[in-house]
């Protein structure tokens, strides 16, 4: 066991040194220049900055070579600083990239955490009664939602939802995470956390609903198939108990498995759905930074997405040898 | 098969029509509310456990209606075995199935026929039932604690995410909702020593992975065992084990049958295990029953020739011939039956009369009955 | 009940001399298949969806040819505005007259009426014209895509199931590394350098596609590669080496019957989410750029503009509309299709 483990871990970071390369020449060749900008508006403040600041600047940002060797040491050095788990000071924000993420991150995390919950207590009944009762009218309309659910744009769910439920009605604030015209404390304070969480978590439950069932039924119309459930029928079990003990207990593998892999898009922050309703999630600003070639940051972010992905493959992999008894890993 | 002999749209969704029409009819039989008086009925034979009554089990498949199990009817008496033999394909798994209720539906429908099985109710009373009638919210009644069933594949009979004991201990809750925990367990280990398992404490904390196939296969004939019932099918228990472990489960079986107060339906396409265990014997072709008698009767005096011919195909020592005789063709493809006999094709003793209509039952003892135009007029099946 | 039921009991057939053999009909493979699609009314909807919208966006603009795709409706009329102002200066009366024009060259934001079918956008491009040409980028680089990641799917795949060992674990590990890339954050990356490299707009999304390709292949190589090793596993193929089939016939002959039928399920699946992702990239801006159309830049607007969001929907409900159709459509088929073709699925 710890023996795969460590034999995964190593192949995790081998991944993660592939992904973090391909990510850092792809950035390089980003021609969103932070420092041309930056130049730029000191030049409009109506200094002038001299050639000589100019390439200390690119210098001291560690962008002053862009041929294939400079861009190599670029990446070696990035690589030499996360090995003393510095991913480097966001050139936006003027902080270090972790502490940018750590910040942004609890408001993603907490709309993707409540948006899964919903999204499992929703989807698992509906995907087992359509299961149970295949072809039937129940099984029709899951159907259907499955397919709408999974073929909504984001952008234009999210707008029409805000457009309709906040702008017509008016029963939500559009965007935002707090309003900023009054201040409040408490038990308003966190009423006003939810009026403006409410629609993006909609939007976000509604979208990743449909897989969900659809997941859900498919495995559980695989295991009703199967030989045990003949024998707990034949054992005079009632079929309340047949499906939701002796099925539902083995749909819960896959179910489980799934649930690691939800990691990254638990803390990763939904850039669309944040962008639509303008929160200040971690997904929004790195939509901002990519605009604005804050490489630091964007190398920071990417690579924590690609970790988390790695450590959800691999932490479903473990919950795998959890969940079902056969599995034994080595 | 040429291409002309394939269904026409047209017909295809004419069957479609059709399937869906009874389909829905007979589902909403299965769902029903109704009260115990509904399927309340009586033995013809007290004699008898189970009385299948020219049960029909049809599968309304896109392709037609594939009867699988096409008028049978056979007597399970108290504390005998019968045998039910017949190649794969000839309906004897489906009436099994059909017994306990569990062909999948919607495609797989019991049609018409009664099944009555005499019932001990938890006071010593006896009650009829019949299974045919009854709704789908009833059939706990019968299913396991009057009636158990072993599977053929035992590999994969048992849930692989519980424990033996797990779901062993099932049973005795399904049967006594008081009973304890510790009730459970002890009767639960009880079962495992029955059957020969000589561990039982580490078998009831194993997962079904974690055993072989033929310690699996005892484990299933200890969860048949562990309600009491009073008819066990046993579904081809012995086809997927090694030949050894095949002699080891037939001699448990035969050892349970003296210890345990009830019959055995045994279903299987070995003579050899008939001949060993059974005292009544059903063969089977293509849906329907062809002979039946006792053992004695098959063996010595076989008389339908598929029975003579599964006879002769089995394998001995002190045969003369060096080639295995084996019935040419295969077993029809029961959609659209036509109206005679269905082995005509294969038959090497067809006379004149075999063109006409099925054969009826001919009555040759007071057990024994074949159906087979050889063997004179129609007889009325007493 | 019973009684009931034997009035549709199936007739036994009367023919007494048609050989039991031939008296069985079965349905055609090829029927089979066409009928378990067509059983499901969502496949029929769904192929409807898809013919629908392959007629509007290809024909359309043939039939429709009122308004071109970039052709700005310059009817915006010149307003004249009057003013009367009087005013009394020393007691007399001067009456001031004011006129003031005021041109709309382009009539942008104009309502649905006969001339635009669905109005015009906030530059004045007719809507319904720019939805047929929108439906053709997406369609056509959705297709392009599919295409692009099937071919290098099967390729990679075929190779590392066939070869195994070295090749087949190098190729898995590029898998393993290409499914860790973040998907929009990279596309987001990559759309900057090629806006940089002064590629037309109207390429631009093609590359990306090119660039979707290249991360999306390792599901179908991984799908082939599987399929491969259990093939392997097969008695059959066992047999076939045994008979001394060659490496190639034997992949040809045994692999392609066995996988089409998963391939074709997750061609028509991607098809959706390639349509998904244009839309997004588009939206971000960052796929088909203005003037031309995609389904996902006329929604772009309203990210910016509340006035629309708000008070125009016909500026961008009908292209949502569109892209919910066609993705809908091809996950409705790719799901009939996927009925139909799994020799598990049982009614």
């Amino acid at each position: 066991m710890l023996k795969y483990i460590i034999k995964r871990l190593a192949m995790a970071v081998l991944i993660l040194l592939g992904v973090s390369m391909i990510i850092y020449f792809l950035i390089r060749l980003m021609p969103v220049d932070f420092i041309q900008s930056k130049i730029d508006a000191i030049n409009q403040g109506g200094a002038t900055v001299s050639e000589e600041t100019v390439n200390a600047m690119y210098e001291m940002y560690g962008l002053g070579d862009n041929s294939f060797m400079g861009i190599l040491k670029g990446y070696f050095s990035w690589l030499g600083a996360l090995a003393t788990f510095d991913l480097g000071t966001s050139f936006v924000h003027g902080i270090p990239v972790a502490d940018v993420i750590f910040e942004h991150m609890g408001v993603s995390f907490i709309i993707a955490l409540i948006a899964t919950i919903f999204e499992f207590l929703i989807a698992i009944p509906l995907g087992i009664t359509a299961a149970t009762h295949q072809y039937s009218f129940r099984d029709y309309v899951v159907t259907v939602l499955v397919m709408i659910g999974i073929s909504l744009p984001s952008f234009f769910f999210g707008q029409v939802l805000k457009d309709f439920l906040a702008l017509k009605l008016g029963w939500f604030p559009a965007s935002g995470l707090l309003d900023a015209t009054v201040s409040q404390a408490g038990i308003a304070l966190l009423l006003d956390y939810a009026r403006h969480m409410f629609i993006p978590i909609l939007t976000i439950v509604i979208l990743s609903i449909g897989a969900r069932m659809r997941m859900t039924r498919t495995n559980m119309l695989e295991v009703m198939n199967s030989d045990y459930i003949r024998t707990a029928r034949a054992k005079g079990l009632k079929e309340s108990v047949v499906i939701n003990k002796h099925a539902f207990r083995n749909t819960l593998i896959p179910m489980v498995t799934s649930l690691a892999g939800l990691l990254p898009s638990l803390f990763s922050g939904a850039i669309i759905t944040e962008q639509v309703f303008n929160l200040p999630g971690i997904g929004n600003i790195a939509l901002d930074a990519m605009n604005r070639g804050d490489i630091p940051f964007i190398m920071g972010y990417n690579m924590f997405l690609a970790l988390l992905s790695v450590i959800g493959v691999l932490l479903a992999d473990l919950m795998y040898g959890i969940v079902d008894p056969r599995v034994k890993l080595e | 098969m040429s291409k002309t002999n394939h269904l026409s749209g047209k017909e295809v969704r004419a069957i479609a029509k059709e399937n869906k029409k009874i389909v829905k009819k007979l589902e909403a039989y299965k769902n029903r509310k109704a009260p115990e008086s509904e399927y309340l009925t009586e033995m013809k034979d007290d004699a008898n456990i189970l009385e299948i009554d020219d049960l029909h089990t049809y599968f309304f498949t896109e392709q037609g209606v594939v009867k699988a199990v096409n008028g049978v009817s056979f007597n399970i008496p108290k504390h005998a075995t019968v045998g039910v033999v017949g190649e794969s394909g000839c309906g004897k798994s489906v009436t099994s199935m059909s017994v306990m209720r569990l062909i999948q539906g919607p495609a797989g429908q019991i049609y018409s026929g009664s099944i009555r099985f005499n019932a001990k109710e938890a006071d010593g009373t006896e009650k009829v039932y019949d299974i045919a009638k009854m709704p789908m919210r009833d059939i706990h009644k019968i299913r396991g604690n009057q009636i158990a069933m072993i599977f053929q594949e035992p590999m994969t009979s048992l849930n692989p995410v519980f424990t033996i004991g797990q779901q062993l201990d099932e049973v005795t809750f399904i049967n006594d909702p008081k009973a304890t925990k510790e009730m459970a367990k002890a009767r639960s280990i009880e079962m495992l020593n029955l059957v020969g398992i000589a561990i039982p404490e580490r078998v009831y904390d194993s997962f079904p992975h974690e055993l072989s196939g033929g310690m699996r296969q005892r484990v299933m004939i200890s969860m048949a065992l562990a309600a009491d019932p009073r008819l066990i099918i046993a579904d081809e228990p012995t086809t997927a084990l090694d030949v050894t472990i095949q002699a080891q489960i037939l001699d448990l079986l035969r050892d349970l049958k003296e210890k345990i107060d009830g019959s055995i339906m045994l279903i299987t396409h070995d003579l050899g295990i008939i001949a060993e265990m059974a005292d009544y014997v059903v063969v089977m072709y293509a849906g329907r029953v062809i002979e039946q008698g006792t053992v004695q009767e098959i063996f010595h005096n076989p008389m339908h020739p598929y029975t003579i011919g599964l006879q002769k195909s089995k394998p001995t020592l002190d045969s003369d011939s060096d080639t295995l005789f084996n019935i040419p063709g295969n077993v029809p493809n029961p959609i659209n039956m036509p109206n005679y006999c269905y082995f005509r094709e294969r038959c090497s003793s067809c006379t004149k009369k075999c063109a006409g209509e099925y054969p009826g039952m001919i009555k040759v003892s007071p057990t024994h009955y074949v159906a087979c135009h050889l063997y004179g007029e129609e007889q009325n099946n007493g | 009940m019973e009684e009931q039921l034997k009035n549709n009991a199936p007739e036994a057939n009367e023919d007494t001399d048609t050989p039991l053999d031939q008296n069985v009909r079965l349905m055609s493979p090829t029927r089979m298949v066409v009928r378990r699609f067509f059983r499901s009314k969502l496949s029929i909807v769904g192929l409807v969806m898809i013919v629908g919208l392959f007629l509007f966006s290809f024909v359309g603009p043939l039939i429709y040819t009122q308004w071109g795709e970039i052709e700005l409706d310059e009817s915006g009329k010149t307003e004249y505005a009057t003013a009367e102002t009087t005013y009394t200066v020393n007691g007399v009366e001067y009456t001031l007259h004011q006129t003031t024009e005021k041109s709309l060259k382009d009539n942008f934001l104009a309502p649905p009426s006969a001339e635009h079918i669905l109005g015009t956008d906030n530059e004045g491009y007719d809507i319904f014209v720019r939805l047929m040409y929108g439906g053709r980028i997406s369609l056509i680089v959705s297709f392009i895509a599919v295409f692009l990641i099937t071919i290098l799917g099967v390729f990679m795949g075929g190779i590392a199931g066939f070869f195994g060992g070295v090749v087949d674990n190098i190729i898995m590990r590029v898998c393993d590394v290409l499914i860790c890339l973040p998907g929009i954050p990279i596309l987001l990356i990559i759309s900057t350098i090629l806006d940089a490299s002064g590629i037309d707009a109207k390429y631009r999304i093609y590359l990306l596609m090119i660039y979707l390709t290249f991360i999306s292949w390792p599901g179908t190589a991984r799908l082939v590669r599987g399929q491969i090793l259990s093939l392997r596993e097969q008695e059959y193929m066992v047999a076939a080496e045994a008979m001394g089939y060659s490496a190639p016939r034997k992949i040809f002959k045994h692999l392609v019957p066995n996988v089409m039928p998963q391939l074709i399920v997750q061609m028509s699946l991607s098809l959706g989410s390639m349509i998904l992702y244009e839309a997004t990239l588009s939206y971000l801006n960052l796929g088909v750029k203005a003037p031309y159309a995609a389904w996902g830049t006329m929604i772009n607007i309203i990210s910016t503009n509340q006035d629309i969001l708000q008070n125009h929907l016909n500026v961008w409900v009908p292209a949502g509309i569109c892209i919910v159709i066609a993705v809908l459509g091809f996950n409705f088929v790719g799901d009939g299709l996927r009925d139909a073709l799994d020799p598990k699925a049982r009614r």
